[in-house]
């Protein structure tokens, strides 16, 4: 864990919060909205303790949230996501393992496990905010699942295609 | 499957997941009990109110086209319930009635879509036409200053072109707002600030800043709309008539929105007039 993929992860947490309360908030098409804030999970160095990486997502939820003024939603949905993160990291476990103190990108694991990668995460984060937020699930609900997370996913991917971020 | 089984056993972050989990699910879960604390995560508290504060200043400047528009909406729906824009039938003090005010003149709100001052001949288009009630002939006034704009010349299905005031084919009949001597306006195509008022006989009394406005005689402009104000006077030798100079009230080049007034008695007027005129 060195300095600048502190530093790079930091101006990550700011960056994502204001464009994600600034810009993507004012986006609502039939209760649809547009998730850039999973990807900074995503993307959290590898390596890290786990009670400070769920805490880093609590935080930044909590923060989310500020700004949506869903107090929780997002807390929760951010804390799932560090929670669940390990689990799917060593389902996708790559055959010479990972490099600790790496952040997870395409350019250190491949583009191919990235995607399966982000769409797992975001395929839990998307049914978890659906059906946190509206507390029900119909086949509207499943629907709004499908491009809540269609939308998220290729943000993600999109970010790393344009920014090809090393940390 | 043992993988995880091991992973699970070194996952010393269970609990700390069961417990910020718990935290932020009972904050949802309780979310509408009012709590002080609260209020710190979320738009209320100081930084991110403000801030949201400084962006809305931003965003409203593109929500400007949207409003401009309701508000020209609501104005033409106030104008029709003003007393001048309804016709008196009131005749006889025994005859009062629920419809003792008729509706006379009915105000159409209408953007300009596109406007030229450069030409002798120089008209506007507006948006609005046929489906929207633009009769030909019609009265089309500003609606910032309440001046006039020009006569409707062809009306589309959804846009009508009107004839500018500045055309030198407009003829408008305009009168001194203090005491009612009256005369023809019309435009030499020359200054797009000025127009002539022409006819004004030569007994008339006028001064330099005397008010020119719609004398109502025609059957295309309502009485006292603002046409503009005496800028020079004179009479031409010979010729027993004033030549007088009007400076225009509207920027007719800033024209953004005018009100498409149709005169709903109009037919009666001209009917009756011609059939006098025919005797």
């Amino acid at each position: 864990m060195n300095s600048s993929l502190i530093r790079a992860n930091a101006i990550r947490f700011i960056l994502f919060v204001l464009i994600q309360g600034f810009v993507l908030r004012g986006v609502d098409m039939q209760h649809v909205q547009v998730y850039l804030y999973p990807l900074f999970i995503l993307m959290l160095p590898l390596g890290l303790a786990d009670g400070l990486l769920l805490l880093i997502c609590f935080l930044f939820g909590l923060s989310i949230d500020a700004f949506y003024d869903t107090l929780g939603l997002h807390a929760s949905a951010a804390v799932l996501l560090g929670g669940i993160r390990n689990f799917i990291l060593a389902f996708l476990e790559p055959r010479g393992g990972y490099d600790a103190g790496k952040a997870v990108t395409k350019v250190h694991l491949g583009t191919t496990w990235f995607m399966q990668y982000s769409a797992l995460m975001l395929l839990i984060h998307s049914i978890w905010v659906s059906i946190l937020s509206h507390l029900e699930f119909s086949s509207l609900t499943a629907l709004r699942i499908v491009v809540v997370f269609a939308i998220s996913f290729l943000i993600a991917i999109l970010y790393q295609f344009i920014f090809n971020p090393k940390e | 499957m043992q993988r995880i089984f091991l992973f699970l056993l070194k996952y010393n972050g269970v609990f700390a997941f069961i417990i910020l989990q718990v935290i932020a699910l009972s904050f949802y879960f309780t979310r509408n009990i009012t709590d002080n604390k609260r209020v710190f995560v979320s738009s209320a508290n100081g930084i991110i109110g403000s801030a949201y504060d400084y962006s809305s200043r931003i965003s409203r400047y593109w929500n400007l086209a949207a409003v401009n528009d309701s508000l020209a909406r609501e104005n033409a729906a106030l104008k029709m319930q003003l007393p001048s824009s309804k016709f008196s039938s009131l005749v006889d003090l025994k005859e009062v009635k629920d419809t003792t005010l008729k509706q006379q003149y009915r105000y159409l709100e209408a953007k300009v879509v596109n406007n030229t001052i450069h030409r002798p001949h120089n008209y506007i288009t507006i948006n609005r036409g046929r489906n929207q009630g633009v009769k030909n002939s019609a009265a089309v006034i500003n609606a910032e200053s309440n001046g006039i704009v020009g006569i409707v010349h062809k009306v589309g299905k959804n846009y009508s072109v009107v004839m500018s005031l500045l055309n030198i084919d407009i003829r408008v009949s305009a009168k001194i707002k203090r005491n009612n001597y009256f005369g023809s306006l019309l435009w030499d195509g020359k200054n797009s600030s000025k127009a002539q008022l022409q006819s004004l006989p030569k007994h008339a009394d006028i001064v330099v800043g005397d008010t020119i406005i719609t004398s109502g005689y025609s059957t295309v402009f309502p009485e006292g709309i603002m046409i503009g104000v005496v800028d020079t006077f004179a009479i031409p030798s010979g010729i027993n008539f004033y030549d007088v100079k009007v400076n225009l009230v509207n920027d007719m080049n800033a024209i953004r929105y005018v009100y498409v007034v149709n005169d709903l008695l109009k037919e009666e007027k001209i009917a009756l007039e011609e059939e006098v005129n025919n005797e």
